[in-house]
């Protein structure tokens, strides 16, 4: 599959397109991640400010009770003087709710004025405080730094300024609490271990950490993320690494509204983000297991359709091949649908045609043909020569070949005609046809003269010649013969090639046609020495044929082996019918023909090249013309030949039965003869004496074969050898004679030991009716058989059987094998001759004869002494009145061989006088 | 048409075969032959000819072969006398054509001087009943 550039677009296409989609995806999933990634913060800060709530209300709980405490405590200072219950007030839970660590009151200048505890020394509160409550006359709570004691607790202060009647700052009153109360809500909420909640002093110390339950206090958070975010926002949210653990944590912060402070909650974000985490990884998962998909089925799809372009590429590049093909073909080519419509046509038909495609498409090729030569066949490969008929009405000569092409289920699909343009070849070779003619003529003009001067001078019309001049007039006159029989078998050659040479078809007896030709070449016979011989049978053989042709294929076979015999030697010519064909055969013993000759003796100007054939004058066409004529007469021409024995040329043609002479005669039955011999050659040359004979033979080859045979058919006689394996011959006829059926055949021993057989069957003189040795002679044994037969068929039934019909005389010839002997008469004439001549038992009488009916056959029946029953065996119905006139009635279609059969016995049995007996 | 054949009325243009033919047709056969160089030529001599017998070659210049006989026939003298054609053409179409005009046979060129007369002399009692 070839990956070409046009390919590359659609790949192209498929693979933006999958980009496309995967990021589509992507950013589908980056964009949910997100926006889960948001919801997931914005739930934790949910979380986070609701929980900062509740902390951010702890601590104004925790502190607002401080606050209370120590504006009791102020209050009863400011009343009573020095002496506040301080210890009273801490141990009032209702006051101070057990928050409170210790309380002082500090003077104006800071120094402790009362304590809750004993102080050391003279010790002044936190200076820090003084500063920040004598410059601050609002009222407002301050919350100090926290401090850590000795014992590793902390304490962060909380005070209230003294003010004096007269508005100064009179000291402040101090409360000390511990953080961790503050944190003490963390477990209340929904804080996990790495969560945190932050109170931070407004300058960044911290007065409580608390995560989980590790609480840090005092740290300084003042360059903390959170506290650069305080500073500008009062609330808000940020993400921030903790310093302390290192844990990233999502932050919401708040100011305290009445007390410096501000309030954090952190919810660390690896937990707080573990859901959307796990979702996060599920899209991703999604998103990648959707790219690994799309991006195989980009590929998949990417190349199915490459394969698929590719596919209708080639199928698209070998139909514009065939097309191409089809196209520019040298020859005329239709493509025609089952029914004969043509579908295309190429360029070159048209041009034949004188039409467009489009006016060729639809019709049939046919059409465009000649009516006088649509007959011609031209199915399946085998070409006619038609005509067509061009559009502008000029015809066109051309090849027509046509093509079946069928479908893999064997039905027709389409046919493909392929027009050969023959017009201009017709031309050339009508000029060339006109060529020969014209040129033979000329030739024979002068040709004519010559001969004609040349043979009255050698015939010594113009006077005697002296012995030189006459053998030069002889060379010349010889020579002149030679041209003008070249011309004529050029001739000739051409007249057969373009099928113009025509023949007058008529019966032709073989015999006396090779007898004139034999007479015709007796002078050139005698002038080589050699005599020619014909041996023809008796019968009359006929063939049909034009004689004259015949002739000449004849006289060139003898000129040809007349040439090549030695002298004193003899051609014979021997005429015989086998196989329903007349055989010719012309033996020399000439050289005979070499093999490497044998291939191309039937070619033009072949001869087998010596110059001592040359001398011989044939003009090299003889052979290939008598081919030529006794294959168009329906025959065929050969030769069988030995190098130095001579050759033998044979023709056989088609030979004609004459009918007049079988009609009167009909196919008699001849007897039928078993011979038993075992020797297959002996059995053979028996069977083949018998036939010569006149006997038709069957040959078993052992006694038992012998009985199966008899079983079977029915035989005028048998001929057996005693010598047989297994059942003798002796033992053989023995049991014959005993058995009913095959006590009468007559038998003829022919066996090398017949004199001893002889002997053995001495007494038995029935038993066999001639014996007879081996070596067989011939004569003895046909006349035996024929006696013996004579002397059987004397009890066979005699049947005349008037019937045209051949196949129906031959059919019931068949039927009357070894039971009734049949003659047949095929019309009245006939039937009253014969009735004249012999005697017969009964007749079978068709009706339908060509010279009348059967009917006036009758009177010669009924005149003979005892007229012979008859039964009528014909198509026709036999009228009530004339049934009785006859014994019984057959009709043809409606009667079965066996009912003929047992018709005619039944006939003949009820007729007592005539069974059985012959006269 | 039991008559001797004596006198022939041969018609041939060429004047070699006139030549070789009447000298075989003379000195072989024993014939009287009168012979012409063309058709116009027959019909001028046909009437003191007295022909038994017309020879005529088939392709000859101006009158050929039919033609000549076409007009001879008209011709009391020759109206009703047997004729034979000779010529090189010998194709089977043609033989019938030469019998449909009434020819009792047709000879065929290069003939063997020795025997023409012998061939003539055949057809002539063939065509008398024999």
């Amino acid at each position: 599959m070839a990956f070409e550039r046009r390919y590359l677009y659609s790949s192209t296409a498929i693979v933006a397109a999958a980009l496309l989609l995967i990021a589509l995806i992507w950013s589908i999933t980056s964009e949910r991640v997100a926006y889960e990634r948001a919801m997931a913060v914005k739930d934790a800060r949910d979380d986070n400010r609701n929980i900062g709530s509740l902390v951010e209300e702890h601590t104004q709980g925790v502190l607002s009770a401080l606050n209370q405490g120590l504006a009791f405590v102020r209050l009863q200072y400011m009343r009573d003087g020095a002496h506040v219950p301080l210890l009273q007030v801490l141990q009032d839970s209702s006051i101070n709710r057990g928050l409170i660590g210790s309380i002082e009151i500090a003077g104006p200048d800071g120094r402790i004025v009362e304590a809750s505890a004993p102080t050391v020394g003279n010790a002044g509160i936190d200076p820090a405080i003084v500063a920040a409550l004598s410059a601050d006359d609002t009222d407002a709570p301050f919350i100090g730094l926290p401090r850590q004691e000795g014992d590793g607790t902390w304490r962060a202060p909380i005070a209230r300024r003294l003010t004096q009647p007269d508005g100064s700052f009179g000291g402040a009153v101090l409360a000390w609490f511990d953080p961790v109360e503050l944190g003490n809500v963390y477990r209340r909420t929904s804080l996990g271990e790495e969560d945190a909640i932050l109170i931070l002093h407004r300058d960044g110390r911290a007065l409580l950490r608390r995560s989980g339950d590790r609480v840090s206090i005092g740290d300084d958070y003042g360059d903390a993320p959170l506290m650069k975010a305080a500073r500008q926002e009062p609330q808000g949210s940020l993400i921030t690494r903790g310093r302390v653990d290192n844990v990233i944590r999502i932050l919401d912060y708040t100011t305290m509204r009445d007390y410096p402070l501000i309030v954090a909650v952190g919810t660390a974000e690896d937990p707080a983000l573990g859901g959307y985490r796990r979702k996060a990884r599920d899209y991703y998962t999604i998103a990648s297991v959707a790219t690994i998909a799309i991006a195989v089925l980009a590929l998949v799809l990417m190349r199915a359709i490459v394969r698929q372009r590719a596919a209708v590429d080639d199928l698209v590049r070998n139909e514009r091949r065939f097309r191409a093909t089809f196209d520019q073909a040298f020859v005329g080519m239709a493509q025609s649908a089952p029914d004969g419509q043509i579908l295309q046509a190429n360029q070159k038909l048209c041009e034949m045609l004188g039409y467009e495609e489009d006016e060729v498409r639809g019709r049939t090729m046919d059409s465009f043909v000649l009516p006088a030569d649509r007959d011609i066949p031209r199915h399946d490969g085998r070409a006619a020569q038609q005509r067509l008929l061009r559009k502008d009405g000029r015809i066109a000569w051309a090849d027509v070949a046509t093509t079946v092409v069928r479908d893999s289920a064997g039905a027709v699909d389409r046919c493909v005609t392929v027009v050969h343009d023959i017009t201009e070849f017709k031309r050339i070779d009508r000029m060339k046809s006109e060529f020969v003619s014209m040129v033979s003529h000329e030739l024979r003009t002068p040709l004519t003269s010559i001969r004609g001067s040349l043979g009255l001078v050698a015939g010594g019309v113009a006077g005697a010649l002296p012995e030189a001049a006459r053998n030069l007039v002889d060379i010349a006159k010889s020579n002149c013969e030679r041209l003008i029989r070249l011309i004529n078998d050029i001739l000739d050659t051409e007249k057969i090639e373009s099928g113009k040479m025509a023949f007058e078809i008529a019966e032709v007896e073989m015999a006396p046609l090779l007898a004139a030709a034999i007479a015709a070449n007796q002078g050139f016979a005698e002038q080589h020495g050699v005599m020619v011989v014909l041996h023809a049978p008796q019968e009359p053989v006929r063939a049909m044929a034009d004689a004259d042709r015949l002739t000449q294929v004849v006289t060139n076979l003898l000129s040809n082996a007349i040439k090549f015999s030695p002298p004193d030697s003899a051609v014979q010519v021997t005429l015989s019918e086998a196989a329903g064909n007349a055989q010719v055969e012309v033996q020399d013993r000439g050289p005979g023909i070499p093999h490497e000759f044998r291939d191309r003796i039937f070619r033009k100007f072949s001869q087998a090249d010596s110059s001592d054939s040359r001398a011989r004058g044939g003009t090299g066409l003889g052979l290939n013309i008598s081919k030529a004529i006794v294959e168009k007469l329906g025959g065929t021409l050969g030769f069988t030949s030995e190098v130095g024995q001579g050759s033998i040329f044979h023709f056989g043609l088609p030979a004609v039965v004459p009918r007049t002479a079988t009609a009167a005669m009909g196919p008699r039955t001849r007897p039928l003869v078993l011979v038993v011999e075992d020797d297959p050659d002996i059995a053979r040359l028996i069977a083949m004496m018998l036939d010569k004979g006149g006997f038709e033979a069957d040959i078993a080859r052992t006694a038992a074969h012998a009985r199966e045979h008899m079983a079977q058919r029915h035989y005028a006689a048998m001929t057996v050898d005693l010598k047989l394996p297994g059942e003798d011959g002796v033992a053989l006829i023995r049991s014959m004679r005993r058995e009913r059926p095959t006590r009468e055949v007559p038998v003829i021993v022919v066996s090398a030991v017949a004199d001893e057989g002889r002997i053995q069957l001495n007494g038995e003189a029935h038993a066999v009716a001639e014996w007879l040795g081996k070596p067989i002679d011939e004569n003895r044994l046909v006349r035996a058989v024929r006696e013996a037969v004579s002397g059987e068929e004397a009890q066979r039934p005699r049947i005349l059987h008037v019937e045209d019909d051949p196949d129906i005389q031959r059919v019931a010839a068949a039927i009357a094998q070894g039971i009734f002997h049949f003659e047949f008469a095929g019309t009245v004439a006939e039937a009253r001759s014969a009735l004249a001549q012999w005697r017969f038992d009964l007749v079978l009488l068709d009706l339908r004869l060509p010279d009348g009916s059967g009917w006036d056959v009758m009177p010669a029946i009924e005149a003979q002494d005892p007229p012979p029953p008859v039964v009528v065996f014909s198509v026709d119905d036999v009228p009530v009145a004339a049934r009785s006139r006859v014994a019984a009635v057959l009709t043809k279609t409606g009667t079965s061989n066996e009912k003929l059969v047992a018709t005619i016995r039944e006939v003949l049995s009820a007729t007592p006088e005539r069974a059985g007996m012959r006269s | 048409m039991a008559r001797e054949l004596r006198r022939i009325l041969y018609v041939e243009d060429e004047a070699d075969i006139r030549t070789v033919a009447k000298m075989a047709l003379e000195a072989v056969g024993g014939f009287e032959v009168i012979a012409c160089a063309s058709g116009e030529e027959a019909l001028r001599l046909a009437p003191t000819a007295r022909a038994d017998l017309l020879l005529l070659d088939v392709m000859m210049p101006a009158m050929d072969g039919p033609s000549t006989l076409c007009a001879l026939r008209e011709l009391p003298e020759t109206a009703d006398t047997p004729v034979i054609f000779m010529t090189a053409k010998v194709q089977a179409a043609e033989i019938a054509e030469y019998r449909a005009l009434g020819a009792l046979d047709v000879v065929s060129k290069p003939f063997d001087p020795m025997s023409v007369s012998e061939d003539i002399r055949r057809i002539w009692n063939r065509a008398s009943g024999g």
